[in-house]
């Protein structure tokens, strides 16, 4: 999963609401329609996309396929989010081009 | 209301010094290759630039020269304080709001405060992300 195309993914609002309503148990595409003020196709499309975001899982159960929310890839998205700042205020590591800026070395973070 | 993020370093430098190198050096100490637009394609970013006054802009520069809009500064007093609408790969109107606070500790130590909030601009979906699901039962 890369992780702008999880935000991408539930940066849609109508999206956002599928994948929210999967929070309460595993549905088909029309249980997920008849919840959504859109259509069923618009639902499926839906659920490609967080399904390629790694944030749904699809599991076959006769001819039914139930969409659940895949814990997973939450987990890594909050995961990147929590680990955001902490990353970046932190000593760069040596850069590969020898043009580094002195000022950097000279800012010298340390985690208090 | 979600509880903002906070967090604090110290770096080896006055109040002054760390101010300027915060917001107009930006690029010379963010980890562009760990945390960028370029990153998501495995590739380090090449700049970030930014226009330190209220509404100027954060922009990175990728790898493939394709500029990357992050944010905008909002209020800034000089050596003191910054803050800034940031929304890093997503919608400006999902912009949180980023604010950094220098305090003198000595002549040679500061600290930078960072407080990040408004994660209600992510909607639902921000409780979520901030606390996680499967606390309520589900």
């Amino acid at each position: 999963m890369t992780y702008d195309t999880a935000l991408d993914a539930l940066a849609d609002r109508t999206r956002r609401r599928v994948f929210e309503s999967l929070r309460s148990r595993p549905m088909t595409v029309g249980e997920l329609a008849n919840l959504q003020p859109v259509s069923r196709p618009a639902v499926s499309q839906h659920l490609k996309v967080l399904e390629t975001a790694g944030l749904v899982s699809v599991e076959a159960q006769g001819n039914r396929r139930l969409y659940s929310i895949r814990r997973e890839g939450l987990a890594e998205l909050r995961a990147y989010l929590d680990s955001f700042w902490s990353d970046v205020l932190v000593p760069s590591p040596p850069r590969s081009r020898s043009a580094k800026p002195k000022l950097t070395r000279d800012l010298c973070l340390n985690r208090s | 209301m979600l509880e903002p993020l906070v967090s604090r370093i110290e770096v080896a430098c006055d109040q002054q010094t760390a101010f300027t190198i915060f917001v107009e050096q930006m690029g010379a100490w963010w980890p562009l290759a760990k945390r960028s637009m370029s990153m998501h394609q495995g590739q380090s970013a090449k700049a970030l630039r930014t226009d330190p006054r209220p509404g100027g802009q954060i922009i990175e520069t990728g790898h493939d020269d394709t500029e990357h809009l992050w944010g905008s500064f909002k209020r800034i007093v000089p050596h003191e304080f910054v803050s800034m609408d940031f929304h890093m790969g997503l919608p400006p109107e999902q912009a949180s709001l980023v604010e950094v606070r220098f305090l003198p500790l000595s002549d040679k130590r500061t600290q930078v405060e960072l407080t990040q909030s408004n994660w209600e601009a992510f909607g639902d979906l921000a409780e979520m992300m901030r606390r996680g699901y499967g606390s309520d039962g589900c």
